[in-house]
């Protein structure tokens, strides 16, 4: 197993799910648009700096502000309906932001994928290998955990918690909610962008294949299943379990590949039904649902 | 342009029959019921073989209905029921069914691998030639078999179960109280969207190959239709159809197949955004106007 490479994809993760938990967990947004604004991360950072020349946080700061933008539709949605409806238009949402992920060959590079020939460098510091993206990768995912400590206590939080549990009565006590759910969904995307921009420039080369529903449907399992809301512990057992499942995977006597895959699959979503079924709150989360 | 019309009103044919299943169990379950696809597939997979075990074809669709409808009811024993006896929120709902369809779908993969199923000896018979248009032998049957299960289904409309769907659909609470067994209904609804779901995929499975993940994507497809037609109106649910394979055809013709699916979904995104009920809704309530 190489350590370094699970390490640098397990950052990766607990990022995507303490943005995902943002909108998911602590304003009750169940958006399938996760992996669309990944890749507008990936994508946005990758364009910018191999065309426009912009250094990496530049770079980055450019793909956050593109992916903050592109969120505005979906918060468009989320303030005229909610629920399934919501649910379904940010399908639809990453739904369209794939095919043109897929579609756009003279852009994104297409079905072909776009190779990324850049070097990273933050501040002076040349990230040129897999430790270096590790640290890096820790020190990023160290300030997002460090950010949602923080953000937990604030007004902000707290206005978004009582926007999941009772929307109708936030608004009847004077709380503009549209704001409210326009900037849950900007920060949220903004926030996803990030591991993205570390994403692409990792692998080198991108594929629009890891930003697709299914990427989308893995990321918020990942959060239901470590446990949503105000917690940090819930998004990141579950981040870790998604990257760590494959590796447990893989020591099982099986004949493929592709059995592994579907193994891993097998367990995950058969570990998603019986959390939702017996533990609604996921292993790690706050009371969330309505039961 | 005939061409294309007809090959829409095919695919649309058999969008509708699954859309309509997905309806009936959207309104009366309270379920965004994604698992539909799984039994769509799983159908298919079970004719086959049923047919290879030395079945009459008629004998091996029926014990692989019977089969997929007592999945069907056992999911919504173990799995629904619980969650709307808990008043669980409808998007809970929807995970616990994606998970069931990817329970489906890799439980399928790993036991016989992910390549495509379909009947072989039927591709490509030709009907009708002329220079405007071409049929198959498996386009005809799909039409046909298409209009008589929405017949049926309209049919049904007709009965007095149809106003114990509404009543369950429209307020389950009230419905009890005035004699209606839920947990009955709810089976009878379940029971009757997946033996629709199975004739889809029985259908579309004699014309072409169907690949295990298509499960999803025409679950997804029947879940727009149903969102722009109007949960609520059979009718509706039929034209969004048509329009869906229509849009899609037009697509192919220009070129644009490679956009088909966002223009389904970016269709999708706007009927969301300015028409939540549909653009077919029907008033439901005498004293709504």
């Amino acid at each position: 197993m190489n350590w370094l490479h699970f390490l640098f994809t397990a950052e990766c993760y607990v990022m995507l799910a303490l943005a995902t938990n943002l909108l998911a967990g602590y304003a009750g947004q169940m958006s399938f648009a996760s992996a669309s604004f990944y890749g507008i991360g990936a994508y946005g950072t990758s364009l910018a700096m191999m065309h426009l020349g912009l250094p990496f946080t530049a770079a980055l700061i450019l793909a956050m502000a593109a992916a903050a933008a592109l969120s505005l539709p979906l918060a468009f949605l989320a303030t005229r309906t909610k629920g399934l409806s919501y649910v379904l238009g940010s399908i639809a949402f990453q739904v369209v932001v794939f095919r043109v992920f897929y579609n756009w060959y003279g852009l994104t590079g297409g079905s072909n994928g776009l190779n990324v020939p850049v070097q990273l460098s933050f501040f002076g510091w040349d990230v040129d290998d897999i430790l270096s993206f590790c640290l890096l990768g820790g020190l990023f995912a160290a300030a997002f955990l460090a950010f949602f400590a923080w953000f937990r206590k604030t007004p902000f939080a707290r206005l978004l918690t009582a926007l999941r549990a009772d929307e109708l009565g936030s608004q009847t006590l004077g709380k503009n909610i549209p704001a409210l759910k326009y900037s849950v969904h900007l920060l949220s995307a903004a926030l996803l962008a990030v591991p993205g921009g570390f994403y692409a420039l990792y692998a080198d080369y991108l594929s629009p294949d890891a930003f697709n529903l299914d990427e989308s449907i893995l990321i918020l399992s990942a959060v239901l299943i470590g446990g949503m809301g105000k917690g940090l512990l819930g998004p990141v057992a579950g981040a870790f379990f998604y990257v760590f499942l494959p590796e447990m995977v893989r020591q099982l006597p099986l004949g493929s590949h592709m059995q592994g895959a579907t193994v891993q699959m097998l367990i995950y979503s058969l570990l998603l039904v019986l959390v939702v079924r017996f533990r609604p709150n996921g292993f790690f989360g706050e009371n969330y649902s309505k039961h | 342009m005939i061409q294309i019309f007809f090959n829409s009103l095919v695919s649309s044919a058999v969008l509708a029959v699954v859309a309509v299943g997905f309806s009936l169990i959207f309104n009366v379950a309270r379920v965004f019921h994604l698992a539909h696809g799984g039994l769509y597939i799983l159908t298919v997979v079970l004719t086959t073989i049923f047919i290879h075990a030395g079945f009459f074809p008629v004998l091996a669709v029926g014990c692989a209905v019977g089969l997929a409808i007592l999945l069907a009811i056992f999911i919504e024993k173990t799995a629904y029921w619980p969650l709307f006896r808990a008043n669980a929120r409808p998007e809970i709902s929807l995970i616990t069914s994606l998970g069931i369809y990817l329970i489906l779908i890799h439980g399928l993969i790993f036991f016989r691998g992910d390549s495509p199923v379909g009947f072989d000896n039927w591709a490509e018979t030709l009907f009708f030639q002329s220079n405007m248009l071409r049929m198959t032998f498996p386009q005809v049957w799909q039409l046909l078999a298409s209009g008589l299960a929405l017949t049926g289904v309209w049919l049904f409309t007709k009965t007095k179960w149809n106003s114990h769907f509404q009543a369950v659909a429209d307020s389950p609470e009230i419905a009890e109280r005035f004699g209606i067994s839920v947990p009955q209904t709810r089976f009878l609804a379940i029971a009757i969207g997946t033996t629709l779901a199975a004739f889809g995929g029985i259908i579309r499975a004699l014309d072409v190959k169907i690949e295990p993940y298509e499960g999803l994507g025409i679950t997804l497809a029947a879940s727009v239709a149903v969102m722009i037609g109007s949960a609520r109106s059979l009718q509706g649910t039929v034209v969004a159809c048509v329009v869906i394979a229509f849009t899609q055809n037009v697509a192919d013709f220009f070129g644009l197949s490679a956009w088909k699916e966002a223009l389904t979904f970016g269709m999708l995104f706007i009927v969301l955004l300015f028409f939540q009920e549909g653009l077919f809704s029907q008033n439901q309530r005498l004293d709504r106007p």
